[in-house]
């Protein structure tokens, strides 16, 4: 019940996925597809296992974020064009605000090890 | 149910206390909160493995100063499930220098001996007998060229045959963890192992331990509940769980305030050869020019965890298959000074609360280990090293490396990881500062007793699995003397 309320969904989560890792000329859209599917469903299940104050910290760090996002494009992360939402999402996790960079650290690292696990 | 003794916890330190007292007569049952699994179905995905076998699916980090990765095993066996085996027994001097700080009793190096020596043959504890992999030769070069102290450090694990899998179970059953090795003739000799089950809290007559009470966790029964009792309970469920447990029930006195680590920061370097570090047992030689302040080995390498390592820093070469078949990573890590706490979960998820405090001397430490890790693998013929720190540049020459020999790293963004975590519950005769006596022994209630890496009274320096075995079988026998002698 409370996951329902304080873990992203899977579609937001796909997204930002698709945003942290940038996709690359050897891999075919269907590969891809099925490596984000992949990789968003194993975030998901890996931040409902985290302790519940740091999913609660997760939540508030990720409200912000969408809301920020709202306000920048008037628009929700997923309904970004890919180009946007990748420079987005690089702006966030390797900018210059530590707090963005700390916020996305351990999406972006579970992101990443599940869709090379994936991709090979 | 009803047993004489309860061991909770099948790790290192339980399954030791088990096949030892079982063998000895007693009746002993052991609860594991994990499952239990064959060789067969282990040496899944990493990321399957995960989530079958790591605490919290390796999600619980260590807060504090610095946030730091943990993962420690939560199946029948352990960490020694998904640990590589690595055996190392502590210098002398650090044994004698516990002794003199904690004062305990019958713990020098002449009285751990048999225990070291009892565990190296229950586990075939010895060198690769196969040729060295590319990425440990390579290390190789680099070591010699530096001059350096250092060599191959022996594992658990006689016939490894290189198939890079033991973070998620060995499934050719080489690696010798609890469940293959120990806790089968602990069964031999009568032994239970009731595995599912996780321990809330212990049952209690005033100072009196009288059992725990347990909950199904897995299973079509999952949440049911059962109070088991015992005449002796010796908690093992490592060094974050037993403190936990500990608190839980009420016995606070030293539990839970001197937690220790060894911080890990990983590097990748490239190399002008074909390495295929995903193809072999990670690199196998460790230096020890600078131990026990900072050491360096081979760090474990997939597809994925290398891409966890150069995705710190945005990396064009992470898609680039070539360079990637170059590469191999390696770590740094340093013995941990500074101090953490473990408490229980107080919003129900029933998972402990981890903080460590890095001190400053940890990051310095950090810093002159890459810096010098930096060199060797230069000297061994590296093109660029990548720092798994967000921010870093590579580096790519000694002038590079030796910046950080006058530098600290940045802490803000040090991605740093451990699976070395201890003292907890320290043992000693201090018991200002000690939570048990020098045999385990709790202090303030009678039928208890801690037996795993929380009983450790500090830093080892080197991997700490060789000390709680040796310690808990000392810990063990001293137990049966005792309570042979009523």
């Amino acid at each position: 019940m409370i996951d329902a309320v304080l873990i992203p969904s899977r579609r937001f989560l796909r997204a930002i996925v698709d945003g942290l890792i940038p996709e690359h000329a050897s891999e075919t859209p269907s590969q891809r597809a099925g490596a984000l599917d992949y990789t968003a469903g194993f975030v998901r299940e890996q931040l409902q296992a985290m302790p519940l104050v740091l999913q609660v910290l997760l939540a508030c760090g990720l409200t912000v974020f969408s809301a920020i996002t709202w306000l920048r494009w008037l628009r929700g992360i997923g309904a970004l064009t890919t180009e946007r939402r990748q420079a987005w999402m690089h702006g966030w996790a390797y900018g210059r605000v530590t707090l963005a960079r700390k916020l996305f650290r351990p999406l972006r690292s579970l992101a990443a090890l599940a869709y090379f696990e994936r991709i090979g | 149910m009803k047993t004489d003794v309860l061991v909770v916890g099948s790790g290192a330190g339980g399954t030791v206390t088990a096949v030892t007292l079982a063998e000895a007569g007693r009746d002993v049952v052991v609860v594991e909160e994990g499952r239990r699994f064959t060789p067969q179905e282990y040496g899944t995905t990493p990321t399957d493995a995960m989530s079958r076998l790591f605490r919290a699916r390796g999600m619980n980090p260590i807060m504090g100063s610095v946030p730091v990765a943990y993962a420690e095993g939560c199946v029948v066996g352990g960490s020694t499930e998904i640990n590589s085996g690595f055996w190392s027994r502590p210098p002398a001097e650090l044994l004698a220098h516990w002794k003199y700080e904690f004062n305990i009793a019958e713990a020098s190096e002449s009285d751990l001996v048999e225990h070291y020596a009892w565990a190296e043959r229950a586990l075939g504890v010895g060198p690769l007998s196969a040729p060295w992999p590319p990425s440990t030769a390579v290390f190789d070069r680099g070591l010699r060229a530096m001059g350096w102290k250092g060599g191959e450090t022996p594992r658990a694990a006689p016939g490894c045959a290189n198939s890079n899998t033991c973070a998620q179970g060995c499934a050719r059953g080489a690696k010798q963890g609890m469940s293959l090795a120990l806790l089968p003739r602990a069964e031999a000799s009568g032994a239970r192992i009731l595995s599912g089950w996780r321990v809330e809290r212990l049952l209690r007559d005033g100072a009196r331990i009288r059992g725990v009470r347990a909950r199904r966790v897995h299973g079509a029964d999952a949440g049911r509940r059962v109070e088991i009792h015992a005449e002796h309970v010796f908690v093992c469920g490592g060094p974050t769980e037993t403190p936990a447990l500990l608190r839980r029930s009420g016995i606070t006195h030293g539990v839970g305030n001197t937690l220790g680590i060894h911080p890990y920061l990983k590097v990748v370097a490239r190399f002008p050869e074909i390495i295929d570090a995903d193809k072999s047992v990670m690199p196998l030689l460790q230096v020890k020019e600078f131990a026990p302040d900072i050491t360096m080995g081979g760090a474990y390498f997939t597809p994925g965890h290398l891409a966890v390592m150069l995705n710190e820093n945005p990396a064009t070469e992470l898609r680039d298959r070539d360079a990637r078949r170059r590469m191999a990573a390696y770590y740094v890590g340093v013995r941990g000074t500074g101090r953490g706490s473990v408490r229980p979960s107080w919003v129900g998820d029933g998972l402990p609360r981890i903080h460590y405090w890095m001190s400053r001397e940890d990051v310095t430490n950090l810093s002159r280990g890459f810096a010098h890790m930096c060199r060797l693998m230069l000297a061994a013929g590296a093109e660029v090293i990548y720092p798994a720190t967000f921010g870093l540049a590579p580096v790519r020459s000694e002038a590079d490396a030796r910046v950080w020999l006058e530098r600290d790293l940045p802490w803000a963004d040090l991605a740093l990881q451990t699976v070395h975590v201890f003292s907890s519950c320290p043992i000693g005769e201090r018991p200002e500062r000690c939570a048990a006596d020098s045999f385990g022994r709790v202090r303030g209630v009678t039928g208890l007793a801690i037996n795993d890496a929380s009983m450790l009274p500090d830093s080892p320096g080197v991997n700490p699995q060789a000390t709680i075995m040796a310690m808990a079988r000392r810990n063990a026998l001293a137990f049966l003397a005792r309570t042979r002698s009523g």
